[in-house]
């Protein structure tokens, strides 16, 4: 068999992902969720020289999300010889849309028939002669998850070609006006990129007419066949050619389908989503699934995993370990801190993450697979809406309760990119179970009596999340053109367990190399500068309140005296909170002298009233703690799911601004009107801030920055 | 006239027309099968009222119903 590199294309849940494992053996992410596949993932076909590219499933060649464009953009390029075109059996019409469009690109074509095993619990039969011979090209029935007819599928693609029917599709004339404008397209234009073109000509797509506006004979033939097309067939072009083709797969079905008896499985799913998106039961079987979730995955399993991981694994036996073979190697002081305190400590810290996130996304993808977590987002749409945010968003942000982190690696799950991003900002906007010492440590010093400050602080953290949500929405940047709400709902099946434990393996994987790398870095940064500085005996090893951290806290110092807590120790727990926020309470107590001592020690309370002016000052300083950008853990978490820089650094941006004016808020007006503070320049800021804050929340809506990202991707 | 959003549950209805000329929502309906002539079932409102379950060529399709109002029925 010669080289060929192969082409996977198919609609969403259509099992194209299976296929590819199944054809390939590697590891690759399944999920029963439209668009788990990223970006085009390459493997080599078993036992051959053929290369397999895994594409984002797609419904059509138009263009609507980012991911679809990856898998059009592929089909128009010269980087491939065969399409392997898989289709869902059970849903052939909708299907078959996909196939017929892609005929017309003049290039060699295999159909994959596939879930052909679950056919005659659906009570059909299909006829995959009948429908090859309607198609032109060879179909192959098949069973991606049982590896049925992948033998016939190679051979098939051996010998694969175009199909000689696209005639039967389109009438004569319509053939010929699309060869005519095809050839206008010039010599550089391949047969897919001109049918494809020319079709979206006729189809008035903005990105290709803005392409070609110079083109005044092109343009003139799009338009003698747009009022062609009306005039025989009686609808404008943009309809006629979808149209064409459902009339086509009408025409086909009867003699490709023959309905034997009644349907089983879809008519399970039915009686499913009977109960399950029903008007009464959906809400409270909603919240039982969540309750679930969240009772292993933060409350028993994962936390007491994580407790292990955290306290014994890294806790002991790694800090252990390391301190006796430091010790038996005479190694110097530095390198026994950095391992011991900067590195084990650090890196171990985010590390002890990893048993939680094995429960969650263990449970998550059972979740996605079987095919509830798109009816999640059908009863939940309503809501989240409002702010910017979509049915599944209420999962990463319950999970963030307990740690951040599992919370933004699950955002993945949602398919429209605004909603996702927006998700990534707001998750960790309450407060996760590390932030909880800082609470403590604030309300023993400042509110020791008080009922309603806890309360207040998570009002506090829902009331951020729903105004991130609604100034954000409203800005154009959030409000690239995706996909619109049209979405498949799939039947329901048992989720397999190779795929589930794949999808947690993959998880999990990424998150370790990618969060660990750019954790690593950061603590052994943060542990430089934390542990030297410039002392009377040149520069060395220093305790912390003489280190350059130190330092630099003062140096800082300034930038958060007008909101109430500009002194250097405050800033410092600020900067080592980055690492985890349970530093702040530790660092607090070492920079005042204290040593190690519990966040609600009474001696730690005391000094807390020298550091802080008033209790709003104190206030202020946990607001700005808990809504600044999470740890280092959580912002790599953060920078894998953007999967940009210029995201990421908007995102970091708008968490510390947020944090700041609502500090400056809080403890400006808030003291003035307790008077503990006085009226001054900075009084008028956080009015002013106050005045942008309502006006960024009631304006009006830009709208739609329209196909800005169709034209960036072609 | 009317259009999708006003059938009730388990009503079905015969599409006439998709509107919204030149948008990438008509253009995601017609080629997800919703074109004239198509047998449409509205299923069933999500228990907030919106968006609505649709079964249409024996698969089912969710949209809002902001988006159901381009579908033209009879």
């Amino acid at each position: 068999m010669t080289e060929k590199t192969l082409a996977l294309i198919g609609n969403q849940n259509c099992g194209k992902t299976t296929l590819f494992n199944a054809l390939t053996g590697a590891n690759q992410y399944v999920g029963n969720w439209p668009g788990v596949t990223v970006d085009q993932v390459i493997g080599k076909v078993s036992k051959t020289d053929w290369d397999i590219v895994d594409l984002p499933g797609l419904y059509s060649l138009s263009p609507y999300s980012a991911e679809e464009i990856v898998s059009r953009n592929f089909l128009l390029s010269d980087d491939y010889d065969v399409i392997v075109n898989i289709i869902d059996a059970t849903h052939l019409e909708r299907s078959l849309s996909l196939t017929l469009e892609m005929l017309p690109m003049g290039r060699p074509m295999v159909v994959a028939l596939n879930m052909t095993d679950l056919l005659k619990d659906e009570g059909l039969d299909v006829n995959a002669k009948a429908l090859s011979e309607a198609l032109g090209v060879q179909v192959v029935p098949i069973s991606a998850s049982r590896g049925t007819g992948l033998k016939e599928l190679l051979e098939a693609i051996d010998k694969a070609k175009a199909s000689d029917k696209v005639g039967a599709v389109y009438p004569q004339s319509v053939v010929q006006m699309l060869g005519e404008i095809g050839a206008l397209l010039g010599k550089d234009a391949n047969s897919a990129q001109k049918a494809f073109i020319a079709t979206s000509l006729l189809q008035q797509d903005k990105v290709y007419l803005q392409e070609y506006k110079g083109s005044e004979k092109l343009l003139s033939e799009v338009a003698r066949g747009r009022s062609a097309i009306e005039r025989e067939f009686g609808t404008d072009a943009e309809a006629y050619f979808p149209q064409a083709r459902y009339a086509y797969i009408d025409r086909i079905i009867p003699s490709v389908v023959k309905v034997a008896s009644k349907a089983r499985l879809s008519s399970v799913s039915r009686k499913i989503d009977n109960i399950v998106t029903n008007r009464w039961l959906a809400l409270p079987i909603f919240a039982a699934v969540i309750y679930v979730i969240y009772y292993l995955a933060v409350t028993t399993v994962g936390t007491a995993a994580t407790d292990y991981a955290n306290d014994v694994v890294f806790g002991e036996w790694c800090t252990d370990g390391a301190n006796w073979l430091l010790a038996a190697a005479q190694a110097p002081e530095w390198l026994s801190s950095l391992i011991v305190d900067g590195i084990i400590g650090g890196v171990g810290a985010v590390l002890g993450f990893v048993p939680q996130m094995i429960v969650l996304f263990f449970l998550l993808s059972i979740v996605e697979q079987c095919g509830y977590m798109t009816r999640v987002a059908f009863v939940l749409d309503r809501l989240f809406r409002k702010f910017g945010l979509s049915g599944r968003s209420f999962i990463p942000i319950l999970i963030a309760t307990g740690c951040a982190v599992p919370a933004l690696m699950s955002t993945k799950s949602i398919d429209n990119v605004n909603e996702q991003r927006i998700t990534l900002i707001t998750t960790s906007f309450l407060p996760c179970s590390a932030k909880l010492p800082i609470m403590t440590m604030i309300f023993m010093a400042f509110f020791p009596d008080s009922t309603w400050i806890a309360p207040a602080v998570y009002f506090l953290g829902i009331f951020s999340i729903a105004v991130t949500g609604i100034i954000l929405k409203k800005s154009s940047a959030f409000q690239e053109e995706v996909s619109p709400f049209v979405m498949e709902l799939p039947d329901y099946h048992m989720p397999r367990a190779l795929n589930v434990f794949r999808t947690t393996y993959e998880r999990c994987k990424a998150f370790i190399i990618k969060a660990g790398t750019i954790i690593f870095a950061t603590v052994v940064v943060i542990w430089f500068l934390s542990n030297f500085g410039f002392t009377e005996d040149g520069f060395g090893m220093t305790e912390v309140s003489d280190s350059m951290l130190a330092a630099f806290g003062t140096a800082v110092a300034f930038i958060f005296v007008p909101v109430g807590f500009g002194t250097w120790q405050a800033s410092v727990a600020v900067i080592t909170g980055l690492l985890a926020k349970e530093n702040v309470v530790g660092t607090l107590a070492v920079l005042l002298g204290l040593g190690e001592v519990a966040e609600d020690d009474a001696g730690l309370s005391q000094a807390l009233q020298g550091v802080f002016p008033c209790a709003v000052a104190a206030f202020a300083y946990l607001a700005f703690n808990l809504w600044s950008t999470p740890c280092v853990a959580a912002l790599g978490a953060m920078k894998r799911q953007f999967g940009s820089g210029r995201w990421f650094g908007f995102a970091v941006t708008y968490m510390l601004v947020y944090a700041y004016c609502l500090a400056l808020v809080v403890y400006q007006l808030g003291g003035l009107i307790l008077g503990q503070v006085a009226f001054g320049p900075f009084t008028v800021v956080a009015l002013v801030i106050l005045g942008a804050f309502f006006y960024l929340l009631f304006r009006k809506n830009r709208g739609a920055a329209g196909l800005q990202i169709a034209a960036r991707n072609v | 006239m009317r259009t999708l959003d006003s059938l009730k549950s388990g009503e079905s209805a015969e599409v006439t027309a998709v509107r919204g000329e030149g948008t990438s929502l008509r253009r995601r309906l017609l080629d997800m099968g919703i074109t004239p002539k198509t047998k449409i079932t509205l299923v069933r409102e999500a228990p907030l009222g919106d968006p609505i379950e649709l079964n249409v060529r024996g698969y089912s399709l969710t949209v809002r119903k902001s988006d159901a109002r381009l579908i033209e029925v009879q």
